[in-house]
């Protein structure tokens, strides 16, 4: 049995790498007593793979992972039983039985939705920012190469910009960008841009999708019996 | 409320902030308020080695276990950490429910190794704790040391309010009982340690005072008051079997060290290598059932959900019901993706089969540790193994597919010659050439990998080369290059350690208590994390001691006069010194000592004088034959 999930990382998992988190969620499998399989060869590794990694720091109410089980059981029974055994910050929200042919999560998610919430100090910065973020075709950041730091124009890759609240104290921005082996664009460089006033802004991962034409489709409604 | 909110801000700027965000799965959280007694298991070192260490997890365990007590973790922070919390003004917190160290009313530091005593004092400092016992005022939480290296603590026994030496499970226990009595009654600090002294295995350094000579050697350690004894006998476990064993760890988020199961087999080895502390400090030789390791391991992989189980001891192969105990825990866990790792094996093909049968992904690498090149040097170091043993061992490891071998070595060992070392690299050889026979037969001849990994030797207390001079810094850097030459070559990676790091050591190995001037110094002036290349500062300990106007190599360089009064004299591990002065003589001899485990007694004085035996589950008696 197949099954694809999605799931929270909060506080304060949140300041956990994803090869941590990876750990973790396997280790509360074991701990469930989830009959999960193991792959074949010279180090068996439970069949558990996990859409977008996430990067440490980042929260996210939408984090996806596909298991596979040596038998059935109901979805209620398996939020159930891994909930029990997770630390807090990790909630499986919802499930779902799979095909086990089903392409797997880090093969089809291309698009990634956030929220960033910081302190921009005074009015209508946020908002003139986002305008001249979408005006422009270019937004320029830099990435550390294997040898050189490289440039890269991550504009193509940002699909919306949305001013969520702006106020003195807090302002939010809700962002849809590209996401996945064809074209990433990492939050954080969209939070470059701004000019926050204390420390950084903390960012929210809302959602992970699967573009189909004009549509954005969950990765629980891609995988259908 | 308001330090959550600051550490919220510090976390995303430093390095693995997952070190401090504790809520790890199994963590207990009692309540503060409505807990009589708050002890804080203070590690000094990070999270990431700290979380590994098993003596805690039984602590934590054990005083959580009871119902007026409430134990949490405490490490130290890594330098970017450290500089944030300064910045911030944020205390030393436990991982539990983030009290400042200050706020507890013992405070534990485990003493593992010696180059992590400034971490004690930085931790100290950062908990808001004055660093010295005499400084602290009745708020002030009691400072306790326990570990390995508490059977030396003259160097740092101005920090501490009292040591726990020995095996701690009812030492630990017996200390808050002590801390309960006292607090009901309200007397004053020295109230307490009173009574603390009076346990068997506390050790409360205040008590005592040292004489020395003008020479600067000690002239007494004696108690300054009555009701305090003048020597303290370690504590010892007589019943491992029954000792109070976790049936949860805490389970960490990050990668740390040791993070799986951990079954300790046994406590104790009678091997009887003459350079090695542990085997003296944990004697005897106690070792559990299987069926009760078999019930610890069952209730560890329900409750953590680890992906291995560690079969723990000084040397595990030693375990005389290991084959049958391997057998079941590979029956009962191989088929649930549940490996099995035995970390430290004797070298002999027994314990190659061992191996060969508990490995279940490649076949990495077998580390074996013949310690000496020659036959002469492991006869002076009493470790029983012969060239015939590694080169059957390592044939053995050769059949079964294994492609790598580690060598461990040290040199600098009391009598060594060029020659010693020559036949380092002369043993490394033939294990070279026979895996490149044995593997050859497959095609394999070009894979063979020898790495040869040679530590300076560093003379310990209660060891029969206690007494002896460090070999000269030059001298050991000559040898290094030696062995560097002569162990050129694709096939034999060599590494060796820093040997400004092992005359520290060396030094805080036998210092006496001057030495806390030292420490004090060293880390006033940003000395920490001493154990960490990247951090150490051979200089900076220099300058310190040049203030403190003590010579270094009055500790690790000088031969002791066998009449000597030790600055540790006066902490008893039951081993007589009379053994260890035999031991040293046998050493000069050449002559090997057998195991008391299967040879019968060897006149360490130990079960004779503190009621204890070794106690092994196979039934073997210290004089039936085990052939």
């Amino acid at each position: 049995m197949k099954i694809r999930a999605r799931f929270t990382k909060e506080e304060p998992v949140r300041f956990i790498s994803h090869l941590d988190l990876a750990r973790t969620v396997e280790r509360a499998v074991r701990r469930a007593g989830l009959p999960v399989l193991y792959s074949q060869g010279f180090n068996p590794r439970p069949k558990i793979a996990f859409g977008s990694a996430l990067a440490l720091g980042i929260t996210s109410s939408a984090e996806y992972v596909d298991m596979e089980f040596a038998n059935g059981f109901g979805i209620d029974e398996f939020l159930r039983a891994i909930n029990a055994n997770l630390p807090p910050g990790i909630r499986f929200k919802e499930a779902k039985a799979i095909p086990s042919n089903t392409a797997p999560l880090m093969s089809v998610i291309d698009r990634a939705q956030y929220v960033i919430t910081g302190d921009l100090g005074q009015d209508g910065v946020l908002s003139s920012i986002v305008q001249r973020i979408l005006d422009s075709d270019e937004i320029w950041i830099e990435r550390p190469g294997k040898k050189q730091r490289r440039r890269i124009n991550i504009r193509p890759w940002i699909f919306s910009l949305e001013v969520l609240e702006e106020g003195l104290e807090a302002s939010s921005l809700s962002l849809l960008v590209q996401t996945g082996s064809s074209g990433n664009v990492r939050p954080e460089e969209v939070a470059e841009q701004f000019p926050w006033a204390a420390g950084q802004p903390l960012i929210h991962r809302s959602g992970l999708f699967i573009a189909q034409g004009s549509r954005l489709l969950s990765p629980l409604d891609v995988a259908h019996h | 409320m308001q330090q959550d909110k600051l550490l919220d801000r510090i976390l995303p700027t430093v390095a693995k902030p997952g070190r401090y965000i504790g809520n790890e799965w199994n963590v207990v959280r009692k309540d503060w308020d409505k807990t009589e007694v708050k002890f804080a298991l203070a590690f000094p070192d990070i999270y990431d080695i700290g979380m590994g260490h098993l003596g805690y997890k039984i602590l934590y365990y054990l005083l959580n276990q009871r119902e007026d007590t409430l134990a949490e973790r405490v490490y130290a922070p890594w330098v970017d950490m450290e500089a944030r919390m300064r910045e911030h003004g944020l205390p030393l917190f436990s991982l539990e429910t983030r009290h400042a160290l200050s706020d507890f009313d013992l405070v534990g530091f485990t003493l593992q190794y010696e180059l992590s005593y400034t971490n004690i004092l930085n931790m100290l400092d950062l908990g808001g704790i004055p660093l010295f016992s005499a400084e602290r005022s009745p708020e002030d939480p009691f400072v306790v040391g326990g570990g390995p290296c508490v059977f030396n603590p003259e160097p740092v026994a101005p920090f501490f309010d009292l040591f726990v030496i020995g095996d701690g499970e009812e030492a630990v226990a017996e200390l808050v009982e002590v801390y309960r009595e006292w607090k009901m009654e309200g007397s004053d600090r020295k109230g307490f340690l009173l009574k603390a002294a009076a346990i068997p295995g506390v050790y409360v350094p205040g008590f005592y005072d040292v004489d020395y000579y003008a020479d600067g050697t000690v002239n007494a350690v004696r108690p300054n008051r009555s009701g305090v004894p003048e020597r303290i006998q370690k504590r010892v476990v007589k019943d491992l079997d029954a000792a109070v064993f976790p049936d949860k760890f805490v389970v960490p988020y990050i990668d740390v060290v040791h993070d799986r199961v951990m079954l300790e087999v046994m406590r104790g080895c009678t091997r009887g290598c003459r350079f090695c502390q542990a085997g003296v400090i944990y004697r005897p030789v106690r070792e559990r059932r299987r069926d009760t390791l078999l019930k610890q391991a069952e209730a560890l992989v329900a409750s953590t959900g680890y992906e291995e189980i560690s079969l723990t001891s000084l040397s595990t192969s030693d375990y005389s019901g290991v084959e049958p105990l391997v057998d079941d825990l590979l029956a009962n866990y191989r088929g649930c993706g549940i490996g099995l790792s035995l970390p430290s094996l004797r070298l002999d093909s027994f314990s190659v089969g061992l191996a060969d049968r508990i490995q279940s992904g490649r076949k990495t690498g077998l580390t074996f540790a013949p310690e000496a090149g020659t036959q002469r040097l492991r006869d002076v170091i009493n470790k029983n193994v012969t060239e015939d043993d590694l080169l059957t061992a390592a044939a053995a490891a050769f059949e079964a597919g294994w492609d790598a071998v580690k060598l461990y070595f040290m040199i600098g060992l009391p009598t060594e010659t060029l020659d010693d070392v020559t036949g380092i690299a002369e043993l490394a050889r033939s294990v070279l050439e026979l895996g490149r026979e044995i593997r050859g037969k497959e095609g394999k001849a070009g894979r063979v990998k020898i790495s040869v990994s040679v530590a300076s030797f560093v003379p310990k207390s209660h060891t029969p080369f206690q007494w002896v001079s460090q070999t000269p810094l030059d001298e050991l850097l000559r040898r290094q290059e030696h062995l560097r030459s002569l162990l050129r070559g694709r096939a034999i990676a060599f590494s060796w350690s820093d040997v400004d790091k092992s005359l520290l050591e060396a030094v805080l190995a036998r210092g006496d208590r001057r030495v806390a001037d030292v420490i004090l110094r060293a880390w006033q002036k940003g000395c920490r994390l001493d154990g960490w290349s990247e951090n150490f500062d051979f200089a900076k300990w220099m300058e310190a001691f040049t203030e403190a106007a003590l010579d270094p190599y009055f500790y690790s360089h000088r031969e002791r006069d066998l009449e000597e009064v030790l600055p540790w004299d006066h902490i008893d591990s039951g081993v007589s010194k009379r053994f260890l002065i035999r031991e040293w003589k046998r050493a000069l001899a050449g002559e090997v000592t057998p195991d008391c485990r299967f040879e019968g007694c060897t006149g360490c004085r130990l079960c004779q004088d503190f009621d204890v035996r070794n106690e092994l589950v196979g039934g073997e008696g210290p004089s039936e034959d085990q052939s």
